[in-house]
């Protein structure tokens, strides 16, 4: 190895600024005890400084400051106006000419492209048909997941029961902390819904939560074992994420703890490599195959999910996916979140969750195959709105994982790739991650399901509707506002006042 | 009653001292003013080692070595249970102080008189630090510790 | 049960609470030969330096007494008869007793100096004399102290304060004999004399003249309008001696405060209980000792058996300002001392087989509490751990983590 190459200063001026109110300030030193990025210092005479260019905007400080001294801006913007180079561009090249690799980040893809759910309206009852009061009289929230479509053969096919239609996504151990799986782990179990292990193996302490977690079999294979497998709920083969279709994770040796060498089945302190591909899987029957050897394997008491990235021909994709034996698809959009991803795939890869829904429903409705597997949408959901919509575009569930973390305390700094969440989310640095407390994330994860459940039943009343199955692909119910012909088409419904 | 710690969700932060402090001397949960007015005193002191952080409060003791061993009659115990103390009786003999295994009750740094952990007696709801410890390390818990 | 209390302080008051923790019904009748009740003996001195401040030095609320339906007889007791269960009292009267608890406390010595028994020659033990003290300084300028143990010491605080010209006398080589080490004594005697107060150690009275001179036994001559002689205290084990109980320095009694009669208890500064260091039972005066003795005194007399494990000497005192908190056997001979040392802030400490056997700590009270109770419950560290303790700066922070452990330990088995 030489010496490190000379690229001069560096030509970036801090993102954002720490404002630090000298009238409120009283020096107790809570911003910078809790700062991973030390932007904040205090020396011994009370001295306090910062270092703005390190901050990420996560907001730690600021939500702590006991006096509300803290507050974070933009940093006053130095580059001349330009519509075509902004800041963000003109930084971008910067860090690469320093450092000569490709941009990480975390997170979803935060440019301003169209977000359809946005562009739908929900119908309401009036005079014709009668409104639902919620509080009156039954509302039902209740669906099942797997394959409803083999009547005929009379063999009862494995199911998920699910109290409300969300589930939380796949966040494996590694990439974020143990806290935030016991948390969403608990929470999924007393709500009556699932959550995910992520391809990270599930981890001992968690095993009791195996029964409503989906476990993930993805490229790397960590941790699977038969044990693994038998306890859960559903196994999920993971094709593809819409964070970052088409390419694999790097989970990088440094992380790579005894805990999370224990739970992913590798040697500690050695990067973990998800492949790009599945080593196994070159073709759909090559597919059907692992299905069959995972239904095998677990002697048929289990549904298998694929999980793709909503891309072009998703239509098709899922049509293959669901032929080849699959009980439940989930399609991820291109909004979709990740710990660590090269930016320029995480912001230019994939299509909206919205239209590769409504396709890949239709598509399936066209060959007559939809009952033979669920949909679970996923990738972008913010709020129960958006739930409802996916759900009359044709899913039969949603995943969530970004609105999950947020009510575990992200403040999306887009930063998980780092480690050094300030939340003690997408971390496995015991001293971060013990800030979350598992008592603290069940109750929030569990309201915010609570909170989301009233709403959809709001909603729900309102269209007249007293149970989820009725929603499901009922585009009726779904107005598109702002939208061209095109785009009405591929979601399969009509325009506002049609 | 008395507050007990969980370290393993403890953050060292130290919003407990600072909530404490403003809660006391009549700053009624003011932390600017207290701050930056006043003398802020905590009565309980967070203890932060290496990997682990802890408040170090009082235990309010079924048969409190404090309680036995005041000289002036300044610490007493209230029909809750709690164990406080009447600063204005405290002789600044530190027998107290001498006698306590947690290291608890503590001269102030203004009065250099006794001060220490009263639940919050003299206000509304839970203690402070509990209400305002960001990562529920605190709990008012029944009972205090057998001494 | 009729439980009878003789003596009505520190260890009375503790009885009374064991007592009453386990029995509500039963009669505790409290005898009390001293007319004032159960005050603080160590706040007289602050009554003397500021006598309208320190007007109340209660131990217990007023109605202490009355809320623990105790009923108090202002006499004293003559005899025990034993055989009868029978107490006989000065003023004639019987009273029978089926548990009986003596806390008939201590006696100021007083030496046999030639002189010492003029009307200007005065102990400083109980309000009495000190109210008595407080009269005759009106007109006093010059004070000598005999001893300077912590009862001369904090006379002589008060007497400083008061205005008066202090000389001090001690015999030992050094201040305090009881409580410091040379060095820590030292250091205090620095700031004392500093601050005004002639300490004169390595010197004997010889003769205390009636033209109100001291004369020293190197022929050094003091003047004093005021002695004050606090050369020590001693048991006050009379009434256990002519009733046939079991004495040595101060009363024997078992682990459970038992006396040789296993009807009759013994608490507080007329008994001898366990010191932990020395293994030996010692008289160890001291208000602490006096509540928790008098505390399982009463709980065993009301039928529990609550051990006493032993203590170790302990005191927190302060001296115009300056903190000293010390408990056990810094002075030992056995075992490594360790010094640290910053500005007005000392402390030694004295280890032995990784086991903390004494400190002082001069003006840092904040880490006595945890090592005080590191030498009482004989809590094990890791070896170095005191060590580390003393060079990263003493601290509650830098307590070793294995006292910690220990203590949470104790706590969750609900046996600390």
């Amino acid at each position: 190895m030489g010496a490190p190459l000379n690229t001069g200063f560096q030509m970036g001026t801090p993102v954002f600024k720490v404002d630090r109110d000298p009238d409120r300030c009283i020096q107790c030193g809570v911003c910078v005890n809790q700062c991973a990025n030390e932007v904040h210092h205090m020396d011994s005479d009370s001295w306090m400084w910062t270092e703005d260019e390190k901050c990420v905007a996560c907001q730690r400080c600021a939500v702590l400051c006991p006096t509300q001294a803290i507050s974070i801006k933009d940093f006053p913007v130095i580059f001349r106006e330009n519509s075509h180079w902004g800041s963000a561009s003109i930084r971008e090249i910067y860090r690469q000419a320093e450092s000569g690799g490709v941009l990480l980040t975390g997170m979803g893809n935060p440019r301003p492209y169209k977000n359809y759910f946005d562009h739908l309206l929900l119908n309401a009852s009036q005079v014709t048909n009668p409104s639902i009061d919620p509080l009156r009289e039954p509302m039902e929230l209740t669906t099942y997941l797997g394959n409803k479509g083999d009547l005929i053969s009379q063999v009862e096919k494995p199911y998920l029961k699910l109290k409300i239609p969300i589930m939380f996504s796949a966040m494996s151990f590694g990439s974020v902390s143990l806290n935030v799986q016991k948390s969403l782990s608990a929470a999924a179990e007393e709500m009556g819904t699932f959550w995910n292990t992520g391809e990270g193996g599930l981890h001992q302490d968690l095993k009791e939560f195996g029964p409503c977690a989906f476990v993930q079999v993805a490229s790397g294979r960590f941790g699977v074992h038969p044990g693994y497998l038998a306890n859960s709920a559903a196994i999920e083969i993971k094709i593809g994420q819409g964070a970052k279709p088409g390419i694999g994770g790097h989970l990088p040796g440094e992380k790579v703890s005894e805990e999370v060498s224990l739970t992913r089945m590798i040697p500690a302190w050695s990067d973990a490599i998800s492949p790009a591909p599945h080593h196994d899987i070159y073709s759909i029957e090559d597919l059907d195959q692992l299905i069959e050897t995972l239904k095998v394997a677990t002697g048929y008491s289990k549904p298998i999910a694929v999980k793709v990235a909503a891309v072009h021909n998703i239509g098709a994709i899922a049509s293959g996916i669901v032929r080849a034996g699959a009980d439940i698809v989930v399609i991820d959009g291109f909004r979709g979140s990740t710990g660590a991803a090269p930016m320029r795939i995480r912001d230019n890869v994939g299509i909206p969750i919205e239209i590769a829904l409504a396709q890949v429903d239709s598509r399936l409705r066209d060959e007559g195959i939809r009952q033979q597997a669920s949909l679970v949408a996923a990738g972008g959901i913010k709020n129960s709105a958006d739930v409802i919509k996916a759900i009359a575009l044709g899913a039969d569930a949603v995943y969530i994982a970004s609105a999950a973390l947020v009510a575990l305390g992200c403040h999306m700094c887009q930063m998980c790739f780092t480690g050094k969440c300030n939340w003690g989310l997408a971390t496995t640095n015991p001293e971060l991650s013990k800030r979350l407390n598992p008592e603290i994330g069940i109750q929030r994860a569990k309201n915010l399901l609570a909170a989301w459940g009233h709403e959809i039943q709001e909603m729900m009343g309102g269209m007249g509707i007293n149970a989820i199955d009725s929603l499901r692909g009922n585009r009726l119910m779904l107005r598109g506002i702002g939208l061209n012909s095109q785009e009405l088409d591929l979601l399969g419904i009509k325009s506002v006042g049609d | 009653m008395k507050v007990i710690s969980i370290p393993e969700y403890c953050l060292g932060c130290g919003l407990c001292e600072i909530y404490c402090a403003a809660q006391h001397d009549g700053y009624n949960g003011n932390v600017l003013k207290a701050y930056k007015k006043g003398k802020p005193a905590p009565r309980s002191g967070l203890i932060k080692f290496s990997q682990m952080s802890w408040l170090n409060t009082c235990m309010h003791c079924d048969d409190a070595p404090c309680l036995n061993a005041c000289i002036s009659g300044a610490i007493k115990r209230d029909e809750n249970g709690i164990i406080y103390i009447d600063e204005n009786r405290c002789v600044k003999c530190y027998t107290c102080v001498m006698v306590c295994p947690y290291g608890h009750a503590q001269p102030s740094s203004e009065s250099g008189r006794i001060i220490k952990c009263d639940l919050c007696r003299d206000s509304e709801g839970i203690p402070a630090c509990v209400s305002h410890c960001p990562n529920a390390a605190l709990k008012l818990v029944q009972g205090g510790a057998e001494q | 049960m009729k439980y009878v209390i003789i003596g009505g302080c520190i260890a009375a008051c503790g009885a009374i609470e064991g007592i009453r923790s386990k029995d509500a019904k039963g009669h505790i009748i409290v005898i009390d030969g001293e007319k004032r009740g159960a005050y603080t003996r160590p706040l007289i001195s602050y009554y003397l330096s500021e006598p309208d401040r320190y007007t109340d030095i209660d131990y217990r609320s007023p109605g202490f007494f009355e809320d623990h339906r105790v009923e108090v007889i202002k006499a004293r007791v003559e005899t025990i008869d034993r055989s009868r269960q029978m107490l006989i009292l000065d003023n004639g009267e019987q009273i029978d007793y089926d548990r009986l608890l003596i806390a008939t406390g201590a006696n100021p010595v007083m030496p046999p100096i030639p002189g010492a028994d003029q009307d200007w020659v005065k102990p400083f033990y109980t309000l009495g004399d000190a109210e008595q003290i407080n009269r005759d300084i009106l007109s006093a300028r010059e004070v000598v102290v005999i001893g300077s143990g912590l009862i001369g010491m904090k006379a002589a605080e008060a007497l400083y304060k008061r205005g008066l010209a202090v000389y001090m006398v001690e015999k030992e080589s050094h201040i305090l004999p009881r409580q410091l080490t040379p060095g820590t004594a030292v250091f205090m005697h620095r700031y004392l004399a500093k601050r005004g107060i002639d300490i004169i150690t390595g010197e004997e009275v010889a003769v205390i003249r009636p033209e109100h001179q001291v004369e020293l036994k190197s022929g050094r001559i003091l003047s004093a309008d005021l002695v004050i002689m606090a050369v020590g205290t001693r048991p006050n084990v009379e009434l256990a001696v002519i009733s046939g109980l079991k004495v040595n320095q101060g009363m024997v009694v078992d682990s459970y405060l038992r006396t040789s009669d296993d009807k009759i208890y013994a608490a507080g500064d007329a008994a001898e209980t366990l010191n932990i260091i020395s293994g030996q039972p010692e008289v160890m005066a001291l208000l602490p000792h006096a509540h928790r003795e008098g505390y399982l005194a009463g709980r065993n007399m009301s039928g529990q058996d609550m051990r006493d494990r032993g203590s170790v000497p302990m005191n927190s005192v302060k001296l115009l300002g300056w903190n000293i908190c010390s408990a056990g056997a810094a002075g030992d001979k056995n075992g490594e001392l360790l010094t640290w040392h910053d500005n007005d802030q000392l402390l030694e400490i004295k280890v032995r087989e990784n086991y903390l056997i004494g400190y002082i700590a001069i003006n840092m009270p904040q880490v006595a509490g945890p090592l005080t109770n590191a030498i009482e419950k004989k809590i094990l560290v890791a070896a170095g751990g005191w060590q580390e303790f003393i060079e990263r700066g003493p601290a509650l922070a830098t307590i070793p983590p294995a006292y910690w452990q220990e203590l949470r330990r104790l706590e969750a088995n609900g046996s600390n």
